[in-house]
């Protein structure tokens, strides 16, 4: 369980808070879309939610404890992030790249058997087996993405938080994805991810928290948040332009 | 990780060893040092030349070559720990102000005190204050912590070359001058026993802390952010590793003075050659250092009658290795 109370957050001291007294509870097995215009705070909450930001003492607990007195090493095995695609420096192979996703379960030494085990597993579980021995730099956003995940399912978290997965990955690419993490969600793992498209949190299902300017505007099933008039609102669209932008499809 | 690599390093090192034994101005096979030595140990009376082949042997050529190891396995496995926590393959030793301040400080030892133990000390003190510099410089911009370190290192550097240049201009023309010149340029003509002694048990301790966290560097080799999800913390465990890494080569600098270019190129080749993964280069690169420094120790101290210093020959030779090795990188990217 992730519990977020009344949280304020600035960067620095004399800037604005950039959450505004966010409070949220999600509880192992959902699937949690948060949507929001950019510079909403989307962002700022998964790091939040993820200890990477020094958050007020007694406004995030991950299973009833406060997330500043749990070690890192505990709080990987419930909580498994997959960042934005990125590039890294290193060429590490893509099995190399989700064995990482074991350091926490053992600091020293090598991998054990059960580790590269669970690393096979975990890419044959997005479907991506046959990458395992080629160079991470060289795969496609789509397929660095799907190894990320791998990572994540490796560390054997609870919870896969996830910032804009998405983002950066062509249409069909976007739907593959998508289909994948449904799967991972249909297999009871919680799922929480960021994302710009009210439509994927639809075809996502689970729930759906809108946020904007640091606060929530609305919590709850996707389906019933996610309305034509929320959208406008959320996006500062008028209903003339949403209607037209969804027309256009094909 | 890749064994295999591994073991043709162990094998090609343990064959260099024994090739190079026999190497220097007293002549003498590896079968006669191979009896004397077991003679002496073994209690056995010994032949005057047997005698001088272990003197030769235990006083001058192990400790040359034990220290040809020692060096090179430290630069380079810190070198390729540099660049796996700034994230930066152009990295190495000299980015922390590690050899700046280390010369420095043998500068001082050579100038003010003239004295050989006090010059490794103050080397040794200095290469902490160099990296003292640029961790303080990292504090004074906590934004951006691993670029700070990187632009203190550059500050740290030109300060205690600065530095050095002073003692240099002070220095006795006729008798302190080429000693610390000769020091800035590297040798190992001065490694002994006795140094070994005391700084081989810490720097090897130093290497095996490094080469056993090869999981961690690869995790924090990642970033800040994707280091912490995966469960280390990221700011002691950087702190740590870099520390280590600079306390091994502030102790190669006692035993050699300033070798540079080798803590850059080794790790760069050996990346191309068996991967980034740490769990396989660090123990490569250990391996590979102590190589290519016994054989670049060999050649100054065989080619020419004169020792000729060693940090020139590993600057000529890296170079081009480096020129190779980022064209052939280059080439190679996506």
């Amino acid at each position: 369980m992730i519990e977020v109370r009344d949280l304020y957050f600035a960067y620095a001291p004399k800037e604005p808070p950039v959450l505004r007294g966010l409070s949220l509870r999600i509880e192992t097995g959902e699937v949690v879309n948060i949507l929001g215009p950019n510079g909403c705070g989307k962002t700022t909450l998964l790091r939040a939610m993820l200890g990477f930001l020094p958050t007020p003492p007694g406004t995030v607990f991950i299973g009833g404890a406060e997330i500043h007195t749990l070690k890192r090493r505990d709080l990987a095995r419930r909580l498994a992030y997959v960042p934005q695609i990125h590039g890294g420096v290193f060429n590490y192979s893509v099995l190399e790249v989700v064995l990482m996703g074991r350091t926490a379960l053992s600091p020293w030494l090598g991998f054990s058997p059960v580790d590269q085990d669970r690393a096979l597993a975990a890419l044959n579980k997005v479907r991506i087996a046959r990458l395992a021995g080629r160079p991470y730099l060289q795969l496609s956003g789509g397929e660095r993405q799907l190894v990320l995940i791998a990572r994540a399912l490796a560390q054997n978290g609870r919870f896969l938080i996830m910032d804009e997965p998405v983002s950066g990955l062509d249409y069909g690419n976007q739907f593959h994805l998508l289909t994948v993490i449904r799967e991972l969600a249909e297999q009871g793992l919680s799922i929480v991810l960021t994302t710009h498209h009210p439509e994927q949190a639809v075809f996502l299902g689970g729930r759906s928290l809108l946020l904007k300017d640091g606060q929530l505007r609305a919590d709850g099933p996707s389906r019933e948040v996610i309305t034509a008039p929320a959208v406008c609102a959320l996006y500062d669209l008028s209903p003339e332009m949403l209607a037209q932008a969804r027309r256009a499809t094909f | 990780m890749n064994k295999k690599a591994i073991l043709i390093l162990l094998i090609l090192l343990a064959a260099t060893i024994i090739l190079v034994l026999p190497v220097g101005r007293y002549p003498v096979s590896v079968s006669e040092i191979w009896r004397s030595v077991s003679g002496h140990l073994s209690g056995r009376e010994l032949s005057q030349r047997e005698m001088d082949i272990v003197h030769v042997f235990l006083a001058i050529r192990l400790p040359r070559i034990l220290a040809a190891l020692l060096v090179g396995s430290a630069l380079s496995v810190s070198g390729a720990v540099y660049q796996s926590m700034f994230m930066n393959p152009l990295v190495s030793p000299g980015i922390l102000g590690v050899l700046a301040g280390a010369s420095c400080g043998a500068a001082v030892g050579i100038v003010a005190f003239s004295s050989w133990p006090l010059t490794q000390l103050f080397s040794f003190l200095g290469g902490l204050a160099g990296v003292g510099l640029s961790l303080f410089f990292s504090c004074l911009y906590p934004k951006a912590p691993i670029l700070a370190l990187l632009v203190g290192g550059l500050v740290s550097s030109s300060f205690f070359m600065a530095l050095t240049s002073i003692f240099k201009y002070l220095a006795d023309p006729a008798r302190q001058l080429p000693e610390l010149v000769y020091w800035l340029m590297g040798t190992l003509s001065r490694s002994s026993a006795e140094q070994l002694q005391w700084v081989a048990p810490l720097m090897l301790a130093g290497l095996l802390f490094l080469t056993l966290s090869a999981k961690t560097i690869n995790a924090l080799s990642q970033g800040e952010d994707e280091a912490r999800a995966l469960g280390i913390e990221s700011g002691r465990a950087r702190l740590l590793l870099i520390g280590t890494a600079t306390l091994v080569c502030s102790l190669s600098v006692i035993l050699s003075g300033i070798i540079q270019w080798v803590g850059l190129v080794i790790p760069h080749v050996l990346r191309l050659l068996v991967g980034p993964d740490n769990r396989t280069l660090l123990p490569a690169t250990a391996l590979g250092g102590a190589l290519f420094l016994l054989l670049t120790d060999t050649l100054v101290r065989s080619i020419w009658t004169a020792e000729f210093p060693l940090g020139i020959i590993t600057a000529l030779i890296c170079m081009p290795l480096f020129a190779f090795s980022l064209w052939h990188d280059w080439r190679r990217r996506p």
